[in-house]
């Protein structure tokens, strides 16, 4: 099975691709935020390196957040096209989980919380257990750096942070007294690939954005025109 | 904590947005809060004459939001005035994706942001117009964002 994996939760553009005869690639494009124009050209030299066509694509996996809202719109979109196009499965993976698993396949282990930054001086984070394997011990939450930072402290407990967020907010987790920090800014897409090769398959991608989900405005302090 | 400036006028209103564009830097989100014809508009073109934006400000209200190129000495290159009064939903707030366009170097003004600030998270700067019964108003600016802007803040409220 050929497998194309899409990350454009952050800044950072990247892709990755496992062909049937078991050849891995990945392509980490710098932090530009430019993932409409960086993506699809991406794509296409991928796979020209790997010698296999667009649309012999078996399968895409894309990060669906939680992150930049530009980026998922972008990589949900382009796996979307995949889908239509040549009936490529489709399989959604979190941006946090996929940080948690590019740590674990680094050697990190124990307590891990998964930091990517939410912008306005919020992140979302989610915590894991890394032991044998990557275990999810919350659910993906929106916080602010400086309570996270407050809680671990609280806690006590050794705990590594990474993300963006982690990266973006150094000054507050630094300052945890056991805490530690994982460098790893965009998502692993080799890592989402692998999560992402042994899920079943999807008939919808929804985005995780966590702010607002549902949310209806606040029309109350709204009047009517006079 | 907050920094008030009472305005007299429409033209007292847009100085006052004049002088609150020495108060902004790359990035940030500003949500304008008060009802109808308290002078959110006014201030808004006032800020962007401020930013130094060439072309005519008019309200967003129908197209939900307009850019102007601003040419000054702060590192903004582009106003995004919006105005989220009619929306029916916070996503249609969300896909004009502000938050993430002002880090190109720009800033945001958002008429009635108050309604969708969930979507813009903590580090935001409200002004509120409040209208005073002598048909002044007075403008309060108060939020996160404030915090490391407390100098510029001082000078724009003693004015």
């Amino acid at each position: 099975m050929n497998i194309l994996a899409i990350e454009t939760a952050t800044p950072g553009c990247a892709m990755a691709v496992r062909t049937s005869e078991g050849v891995e690639l990945e392509l980490v494009l710098g932090d530009e935020r430019h993932h409409t124009e960086a993506l699809t050209p991406g794509i296409r030299d991928l796979l020209y390196k790997v010698k296999i066509s667009a649309a012999s694509i078996d399968r895409v996996v894309v990060d669906r957040g939680p992150g930049l809202y530009t980026g998922l719109r972008v990589g949900i979109a382009t796996a979307l096209g995949f889908s239509v196009a040549s009936g490529a499965e489709l399989v959604g993976v979190t941006s946090l989980e996929v940080l948690a698993h590019g740590a674990f396949n680094s050697g990190v282990r124990g307590t891990l919380v998964s930091v990517v930054d939410g912008r306005r001086g919020e992140v979302f984070i989610q915590i894991f257990s890394l032991d044998a394997s990557v275990l999810a011990l919350s659910d993906p939450k929106v916080a602010l750096p400086r309570e996270v930072a407050l809680e671990w402290n609280q806690r006590g407990d050794v705990v590594t942070f990474t993300g963006d967020g982690a990266a973006r907010y150094a000054d507050e987790f630094a300052g945890v007294t056991h805490g530690l920090i994982f460098n790893q800014q965009v998502p692993s897409p080799l890592a989402a690939l692998a999560l992402g090769a042994l899920r079943a398959p999807q008939v919808a991608i929804v985005p995780l954005y966590l702010r607002e989900a549902d949310a209806v405005a606040n029309f109350t302090t709204r009047q009517p025109p006079s | 904590m907050n920094w008030r400036r009472y305005c007299a006028s429409a033209e007292d209103t847009q100085a006052a947005g004049q002088e609150f564009a020495r108060v902004l830097r790359p990035g940030d989100v500003i949500l304008l809060s008060g009802q109808l014809g308290n002078g959110k508009t006014t201030f808004a073109q006032g800020v962007a004459k401020g930013l130094g934006v060439r072309e005519r400000v008019t309200s967003p209200t129908f197209t939900m939001v307009r850019q102007h190129e601003c040419v000054n000495d702060l590192g903004i290159s582009m106003l995004h005035h919006a105005d989220v009064y009619r929306v029916e939903s916070l996503v249609e707030v969300r896909e004009l994706a502000l938050g993430e366009l002002v880090e190109d170097g720009a800033v945001a003004l958002v008429e009635w942001g108050e309604i969708a600030s969930s979507v813009f998270g903590r580090d935001v700067m409200n002004v509120d117009f409040v209208l005073e019964e002598d048909e002044g108003r007075t403008l309060v600016v108060s939020g996160a964002l404030t915090l490391d802007r407390q100098e510029p803040l001082n000078q724009w409220a003693s004015q």
